[in-house]
C-alpha cells in the first residue's frame, strides 16, 4: 500500500477499557498454566490468545455485536505448523486437530462464540511494529465503522525450535536488527523453544474526550509492555469508569 | 501513516525468499520494496477471508483519507501440508469434482491462483487521468459467533456482512444487485448456510438475483479466494457474462437460488456482490459497480 498523507496522532481518540498479558514457559515468575480449550491441545498459541482475550472481555463486558477483534502474530502458530510438517515428512496421518488449529481463525471463532462477538474478527502478520499497526487499526475501525464501539487487539508469539530460530536470524540480518515483536523485552527470537509464548491484549474503545492525548509508543516498547503498564494502572477493571487513555509512558 | 517506514525504493534481500513461506508478512514487504510502496504493509492471515479483508481494509484506508492508493494481492498454491490438513478434516470432494449448491456436493477442492488489484480514490484517479475498471461502493464484515470451524447454519454473519455492504452502497434491499459471486465451497455446511444467509439479507429479492460459485472452476484458493473472486466479479461486470456454477447436477431443496448452472449466461450487470466466509465464522462482503 502507498500513502500520501501523514495521519495525525489520532490515537487520543482511543481509551483502554481492559488490558491483560500472559506468558507461558518463559521462566518468568508469573508464567501461567495454559487454560484448557477443547480441541486446542497441540500448541500454546490458541490458549494464550484465549487467556488474554477472555480476561479483557470478562473484566469489561460489553455488546458483542459492536465489538471487533484483531490479532497480530509475525509467524502465527509455529508449533502447529512445525508439527504438521514433521508428521508429513515422517509419513504419518495428520490429526484433524491440526486442521482446526491451522489458522488463528479457530480460536477467534471460539472467542466469538463464548463472548457473543459478531463484529469483524481478523488476524495479521507484519514486519512493522505490531503495536503501532494495531493501534492504527483500532483508530481506523472505530472511526470508519459506525457499528463498532470496541475493538480487542491482541498479539501472540511463540518460542520456536530450529526452524523458527533460523527464520528470525535471516530476518534480523536483513533488517539490520531484531524484527519488531509483540514484546520488546521478550522477542520471539529470544524465547525458549515451544511451548513458550507471550500474549497481550488491549480492549479499546472511543475516548469520551477526557483522556490525555495519546503519545507515539516508545520505539523500545512493545504491545506486551504497554499492556502491562495499562493493566497495572487499571486496578478496577471491569467498569467503564476505569477507562484511561492509551499512553505509551504510563 | 505515522510510524517509520522502509525508505522508498528499498529492495528486499534476495535471501529472504528462502523464508517467505514461513513469515506471512514477508511477501507484502518484498512486494512493497520492489514496487516502491511506502505505506502500511500488512498481511491478512485470516484464512479464506484474508484477501477480502485486505480489500476492505484498503477501502477503509482510502475512504478515511489516509491513503490514496492501496495494492491488495493474494495468492495460494496447493501444497502437501494444507492438502493433508483439509483431507484430515474430511473437507475435500469425494468424487473429485466441486459441485457447489448441488444436492450431491461432497466437498471442496483446492486450487492455485493469484490476483492483485490497485484500489484508488476516485479523486486520485481523476487527477492522474486513470480510467477506473469498477467502483467499490460497499463493504462489510461480521462474525457468526457460532463454531470454531463450521458456519452458522442460518448464515447469520454472512447476512450481516452483506447488509452492511449494501447499506454502505446506498441500497439496503439489494434492489440494484444484478449478480452475486458466492463463497460456494461445495461443502454441505457452507452452501446451505450461505443460501439461507442470502435469503436473510435480501428477502424475496434473493430469488431473482443470479448467484454463482466460481470455486467450481478455480477450486478453493483459500487466502486468495477473496481477491481472485473480486476480480472475477469485476470482469463479470465488464464483460457482461455471468460465470457459471460448474459441476451442478441435482437441485437441493435447501439451496433454492438461481445458481447459473454449468453454462455462462449473457447479461448486463451493473452492480454485484461478492462474499466470502472462513473458519471461525468470519464473513466478508463487497459491492462493486460498473462505471
Amino acid at each position: 500500500m502507498t500513502t500520501t498523507t501523514d495521519s495525525p496522532d489520532v490515537r487520543a481518540s482511543l481509551s483502554v477499557l481492559a488490558a491483560a498479558t500472559a506468558t507461558h514457559g518463559t521462566g518468568r515468575d508469573d508464567d501461567i498454566t495454559l487454560p484448557k480449550l477443547p480441541g486446542f491441545i497441540e500448541s500454546a498459541f490458541s490458549p494464550l490468545a484465549y487467556e488474554v482475550a477472555a480476561r479483557c472481555l470478562t473484566q469489561c463486558p460489553g455488546d458483542g455485536d459492536r465489538t471487533a477483534v484483531a490479532l497480530v502474530s509475525l509467524m502465527g502458530d509455529t508449533t502447529t505448523a512445525d508439527l504438521a510438517s514433521l508428521r508429513i515428512v515422517s509419513g504419518r496421518v495428520l490429526s484433524p486437530l491440526l486442521f482446526m488449529q491451522a489458522t488463528a481463525n479457530s480460536v477467534l471463532g471460539h472467542l466469538s462464540r463464548e463472548f457473543g462477538i459478531t463484529g469483524q474478527m481478523f488476524s495479521l502478520s507484519t514486519l512493522a511494529d505490531p503495536l503501532t499497526e494495531l493501534l492504527d487499526m483500532a483508530v481506523l475501525l472505530l472511526a470508519e465503522d459506525p457499528e463498532l464501539d470496541r475493538i480487542l487487539v491482541l498479539g501472540v508469539e511463540l518460542g520456536g525450535g530450529e526452524r523458527v530460530a533460523a527464520v528470525h536470524r535471516e530476518l534480523a540480518a536483513a533488517h539490520g536488527g531484531p524484527v519488531p515483536s509483540v514484546s520488546s523485552a521478550m522477542p520471539a527470537s529470544a524465547l525458549p523453544p515451544a511451548p513458550a509464548g507471550v500474549a497481550a491484549a488491549l480492549l479499546l474503545g472511543r475516548s469520551a474526550g477526557t483522556g490525555r492525548p495519546v503519545e507515539q509508543p516508545d520505539a523500545a516498547q512493545g504491545l506486551f509492555e504497554l499492556t502491562t503498564a495499562h493493566a497495572a494502572a487499571l486496578p478496577g477493571q471491569g467498569t467503564t469508569e476505569t477507562e484511561t487513555p492509551t499512553h505509551a509512558h504510563q | 501513516m505515522s510510524q517509520p517506514r522502509a525508505p522508498e525504493g528499498a529492495l528486499p534481500s534476495p535471501e529472504l525468499n528462502n523464508v517467505a513461506d514461513a513469515v506471512p508478512a514477508l511477501l507484502a514487504s518484498l512486494l512493497a520494496g520492489r514496487l516502491r510502496l511506502v505505506g502500511p504493509q500488512l498481511t491478512f492471515t485470516n484464512a479464506c477471508v484474508a484477501s477480502a479483508a485486505a480489500l476492505i481494509h484498503g477501502c477503509r484506508l482510502i475512504s478515511s483519507g489516509r491513503v490514496d492508493v492501496a495494492v491488495c494481492a493474494g495468492g495460494y498454491l496447493v501444497e502437501e501440508e494444507t492438502f493433508a490438513k483439509f483431507n484430515s478434516g474430511r473437507a475435500l470432494s469425494g468424487d473429485g469434482t466441486v459441485r457447489p449448491f448441488s444436492a450431491d456436493r461432497s466437498g471442496l477442492l483446492l486450487g492455485d491462483g493469484v490476483a492483485a488489484v490497485v484500489l484508488e480514490s476516485a479523486e486520485h484517479a481523476r487527477r492522474r487521468g486513470a480510467r477506473s475498471l469498477a467502483s467499490v461502493v460497499g463493504w462489510g464484515a461480521a462474525t457468526d459467533a457460532h463454531h470454531i470451524a463450521q458456519p452458522h447454519p442460518e448464515g447469520v454473519g454472512l447476512a450481516r456482512a452483506a447488509r452492511q455492504a449494501l447499506r454502505l452502497a446506498g441500497d439496503p434491499d439489494g434492489a440494484s444487485l444484478d449478480y452475486i459471486n458466492a463463497h460456494g465451497t461445495g461443502t454441505k455446511y457452507n452452501d446451505g448456510a450461505e443460501t439461507r444467509g442470502l435469503h436473510a439479507a435480501l428477502g424475496k429479492r434473493a430469488e431473482s438475483i443470479p448467484v454463482s460459485s466460481t470455486k467450481s472452476t478455480t477450486g478453493h484458493l483459500l487466502e486468495a479466494a477473496g481477491v481472485v473472486e473480486f476480480v472475477i466479479t469485476m470482469l463479470t461486470l465488464l464483460d457482461g457474462v455471468l460465470p457459471p456454477t460448474a459441476g451442478y447436477r441435482t437441485p437441493d431443496p435447501e439451496c433454492d437460488l438461481d445458481y447459473v448452472p454449468n453454462t455462462p449466461r449473457p447479461a448486463d450487470p451493473r452492480r454485484a456482490l461478492t462474499i466470502n466466509a472462513a473458519f471461525g465464522g468470519a464473513n466478508t462482503a463487497l459491492v462493486l459497480e460498473r462505471p
